[in-house]
């Protein structure tokens, strides 16, 4: 009974894992997908495999209500914040770029932003439109 | 429709914050017809998921008066703020959305772009707003 009730009052989202797609682009070019990103959320981290581009958000994951990812592309480590457990689902584009520039970039970012160090991660969900843009400062290091 | 969602609303005090949408089709006598949607709602990407049509057309006799429509056509806004702002080009959602047979477009607000696409994504290259117009 105790186990009927709770699977009940689980939802479908919190029981299945979602696969999010993840593409790189670089000066507007397109770039290898990273290895793997490690998602820390709720005092634990968890370290996921990317792929062919993808990688699978488990439901705990999903469920969290601010996710920091972090992950290497080429020689920079990414370091996202604030990240709703919701936008682990659909594809996902990391825009990086050395400066600000309408192809690379779907709009500069904040005046005075430094570029060289910004993030901009298109979160695409499938199911709301439009697609979002979140713009994160200071997310971009010299790899380790 | 990028002037008009550029442009404020009731509650879209600087616009740049709301979608527009048209249809657009023939008539029982073959006659071309536009019909406008009222402005969506205003939404802000920084507490927002999605923007939304209104679904309300602007006048119901024209809306009515398509009997075969061709074209769907909505605008991405172009507002931003500090952190936030909406893709200009298609979603998957409005991938997902694409009738065959009929010419669906988005109009990037911001980025001055049309683009056509179906249910596999955009169809070529976006084309410039004001080749578009033809100016």
């Amino acid at each position: 009974m105790g186990m009927l009730l709770l699977s009940f009052l689980q939802s479908p989202a919190q029981q299945l894992p979602t696969t999010v797609q993840i593409r790189v682009i670089h000066n507007g070019r397109q770039c290898s997908a990273p290895a793997e990103i490690t998602a820390s959320f709720g005092g634990h981290s968890l370290r996921i495999p990317v792929r062919e581009g993808k990688f699978e958000a488990p439901p705990e994951l999903v469920a969290a209500q601010s996710v920091t990812v972090e992950t290497d592309v080429k020689d920079s480590h990414i370091r996202l914040t604030k990240i709703a457990g919701a936008d682990f689902a659909g594809s996902w584009t990391l825009r990086l770029a050395e400066r600000a520039d309408d192809d690379y970039y779907e709009w500069p970012g904040p005046k005075g932003a430094n570029i060289a160090a910004s993030c901009m991660l298109e979160l695409d969900n499938g199911h709301e439109d439009p697609a979002r843009v979140r713009f994160e400062e200071h997310c971009r290091s010299k790899k380790k | 429709m990028i002037k008009d969602s550029n442009s404020p609303t009731a509650d879209d005090k600087t616009g740049g914050f709301h979608e527009e949408y048209a249809v657009a089709g023939l008539n029982a006598s073959g006659g071309w017809v536009v019909s406008r949607d009222k402005p969506g709602p205003y939404a802000n990407p920084d507490t927002a998921d999605h923007v939304s049509p209104s679904g309300k057309p602007a006048n119901q006799e024209v809306a009515n008066s398509i009997v075969d429509p061709r074209v769907a056509a909505h605008v991405h806004p172009s507002g931003t703020t500090a952190t936030h702002s909406w893709v200009q080009g298609p979603s998957g959602a409005d991938r997902a959305a694409a009738l065959p047979g009929q010419i669906n477009i988005v109009f990037g607000a911001r980025d001055h772009k049309v683009y056509f696409y179906n249910s596999a994504g955009v169809i070529g290259k976006p084309m410039k707003l004001k080749d578009f117009l033809g100016q």
